[in-house]
């Protein structure tokens, strides 16, 4: 294969220079490792370490199908590999981030028997480029890896801050739980509510109450062809009622308990559909007015026009 | 680790007042043992399988049937069946390890092998090699200790520890050092033991905390005994199984001083050997420099290797190579033709669309003509036709 000099070419391994030797691993390959600075005895205790505790037992592997995750803090990327493992690495640097401030951790050998200062901590400058200098001036002589891989961390952790800082300034919606029952129970429980309240009935007498107080005399404005048809209706039905009732009072005169007449009136407020004007006539209306008058001081009295109001009042009402 | 000709210096911590080094001692020599996992294993399995109970089924489980085959002929399987009659017993299969109420396979025998012979040197060996663990700090973490915090490691504390006898001075002590933090672990991770261990007095699980190692016992031993994963032991009698439990190396150990000291003389080292194991010395280990990329990579080894063969392009490794389809500069100094073929065919098309269109051109515009002509030329053609017919006429007739 004849490769033309000026054929751009992605693998920076060939063609091999003369600078590498054939036979040993590249003077890039070894930079990429890190092997040169290290001292022969610390490469030994690498080794150990990683054959104890990367092929073998470590408390902070975690294992699952497709991948080996690192739990220990300071790993770099959270996965479990030699050149990342921060035990098995006698030189080692992360970038964490605490209270806001990113931090970079270096491990050096000599301090690996101290456990309590093991960790220099360096406070990286709040700015970004700032930091990547400073980070690449701290990790002068740390293998490429590593520097390349604090980096992108230093990153990522800017990224997710500057989405906290956001996110609190927004109104962030609570999630709650729906729970089945409870919703359930609650929606009968209103409509049951709702029943038992009556309203329409309460709505009601409050409006004839306050018809009766005399509130809306005056007030109402009737269209004025509905209002002299429902009087004629009435006439009419008026004048067959009291027929009947003088027939009626001849017959007899029956008089009306205090219970029937709150009845009565109840039935007034609850089926105002049903409303004749044969219901409101009734022979016991006096005395029923009479009633409602004691229980309210100082209304006016009835008429029959007041009771024609009323029933259109309710009309409009259902209306 | 391997060959250490130095030898490092410990600091000694006090048990109260100020974490700061009281004293300086120089490290034992067991702590550069060869530190071998796979020793270690083989001798742990073995050492644990030494506390056990013998136990075995009854000998006479399951055979307390006087059943006989039935024989061929009854269209049921040739199990024993138990004789008689006028129970349930009765016709039901006996003795195999798959019948119900039979015996077991292989029933368990008391005169089993429970327990193991290990050669004393490599019990020593492991021994060595899991105190050298108890050194090296990732080893202690990746066991699951919570060392952060400690002044150093190996930790190593004044002879006043083996005076305390007050249990509340003890965790005082593991507090004031930093080693409180695993005992913490301890209590918080105290758990109902799964399976029927928990009602065979074997109710909890506790992890294992710190050991404190100390030389004599003047009270440390009842001092420490309450506290929850703590263990204590002597110097003179260090249990492999406690410094590394579950065959994994690296347990958290606080060394009294005199302890520390003492271990030179138990374990030896390489030229003297020890005062209390006869004839004993340190192990030695298979390799000096295990570090074989360096070795490789030295100029004694890489002068005698001769010169590495080109890789076969068949498994090697996949170059990324520009595709020539898709950058014209590749292409063209790759096939320097190319440009000119380009140029050719482009030529030739155009060539060809020309000729194309006036060919089309062409007939269209004679479509066009017939089209717009077709009236007049209907009344001639029918006028012509007659013409030619009657002139077929006669030809038909001659």
């Amino acid at each position: 294969m004849i490769f033309p000099s000026s054929y751009s070419i992605r693998s920076k391994w060939w063609p091999p220079t003369p600078e590498t030797p054939s036979t040993c691993l590249s003077l890039r390959e070894s930079q990429l490792l890190g092997n040169e600075n290290k001292d022969e005895d610390e490469n030994v205790y690498e080794f150990i370490i990683w054959s104890c505790v990367g092929e073998n037992f470590c408390c902070f592997k975690a294992k699952t199908k497709l991948e080996t995750f690192c739990r220990n803090r300071y790993n770099l990327s959270g996965i479990c590999r030699r050149k990342l493992c921060p035990l098995a690495n006698s030189q080692y640097a992360t970038v964490l981030e605490h209270r806001g401030k990113c931090l970079l951790y270096m491990k050096t050998i000599e301090r690996i028997h101290t456990p309590n200062k093991m960790w220099e901590k360096i406070v990286l400058p709040d700015k970004y480029s700032d930091a990547l200098k400073m980070i690449d001036e701290k990790l002068q002589y740390f293998p490429k890896m590593t520097i390349n891989k604090a980096k992108q961390r230093l990153t990522r952790i800017r990224q997710y801050l500057m989405r906290m800082r956001r996110m609190k300034l927004t109104v962030q919606p609570k999630l709650v739980r729906v729970n089945k029952k409870v919703e359930r129970r609650e929606r009968k429980r209103e409509n049951r509510a709702l029943e038992v309240a009556k309203i329409e009935k309460s709505i009601n007498n409050e409006l004839v109450d306050r018809l009766k107080s005399g509130l809306y005399d005056g007030f109402y404005n009737f269209d004025q062809e509905e209002f002299e048809q429902m009087l004629d209706k009435i006439g009419a039905k008026y004048e067959e009622e009291e027929e009947e009732k003088e027939k009626e009072k001849t017959g007899g005169s029956t008089f009306v308990i205090d219970e029937e007449a709150e009845n009565e009136m109840e039935a007034w407020g609850k089926s105002p559909k049903i409303w004749d004007m044969e219901d409101l006539v009734d022979d016991n209306y006096d005395k029923k007015m009479k009633k409602l008058k004691k229980r309210k001081k100082g209304k006016p009295k009835f008429e029959i026009e007041f009771e024609q109001e009323v029933n259109q009042q309710q009309q409009r009402e259902k209306n | 680790m391997t060959t250490q000709q130095l030898r490092p210096i410990v600091s000694v911590f006090p048990i109260k007042g100020k974490v700061k080094t009281i004293k300086q001692v120089p490290l034992p020599s067991v702590f550069s043992a060869p530190i071998r996992p796979d020793v270690v294993r083989f001798v742990h399995t073995n050492m644990a399988k030494n506390n056990r109970q013998a136990h075995a089924v009854s000998t006479t489980a399951g055979e307390q049937t006087s059943a006989t085959s039935w024989g061929t002929g009854r269209a049921v399987a040739r199990i024993p069946r138990v004789k008689g009659s006028g129970t349930g017993r009765s016709g039901q299969a006996a003795f195999g390890n798959m019948c119900r109420g039979g015996r077991m396979y292989a029933p368990k025998k008391v005169w089993r092998k429970w327990h193991r012979k290990i050669n004393t040197n490599q019990k020593r060996y492991a021994v060595c090699s899991a105190i050298a663990a108890t050194a090296v700090t990732p080893l202690v973490m990746s066991r699951g200790h919570r060392v952060n915090k400690l002044p150093e490691l190996p930790l190593v504390v004044s002879d006043q520890l083996q005076s305390l006898t007050k249990t509340r001075q003890a965790v005082k002590f593991l507090k004031f050092i930093g080693a409180y933090r695993d005992v913490e672990k301890v209590i918080r991770t105290k758990k109902t033991r799964v399976g029927q261990g928990k009602y065979r007095n074997r109710r909890h699980v506790l992890r294992k905390g710190p050991m404190v190692v100390y030389a004599r016992n003047l009270g440390i031993k009842k001092a420490f005994r309450n506290i929850p994963g703590v263990e204590t032991a002597s110097v003179y009698t260090l249990n492999l199984l406690k410094l590394a439990p579950g065959s994994q190396m690296g347990r958290f150990i606080i060394w009294t001083e005199s302890a520390f000291k003492l271990l030179e003389d138990i374990y030896g080292s390489w030229e003297k050997p020890s005062k209390f194991k006869s004839g004993f010395y340190l192990p030695r280990p298979v390799m000096v420099n295990t570090d074989v990329e360096r070795i490789i990579k030295s100029d004694q080894v890489q002068t005698v290797l001769r010169n590495r063969r080109p890789r076969s392009r068949k498994y090697g490794k996949k170059i990324q190579r520009a595709d020539p389809y898709e950058d014209m500069s590749v292409m063209v100094k790759l096939n320097p033709y190319y440009k000119t073929k380009l140029q050719k065919q482009k030529e030739l098309d155009e060539k060809n669309k020309k000729e194309r269109k006036e060919i089309v051109d062409k007939s269209r515009k004679e479509y066009e003509d017939w089209l717009y002509f077709s009236e007049e030329e209907e009344e001639e053609e029918e006028e012509g036709s007659d013409e030619d017919r009657e002139i077929e006429v006669l030809s038909d007739e001659n």
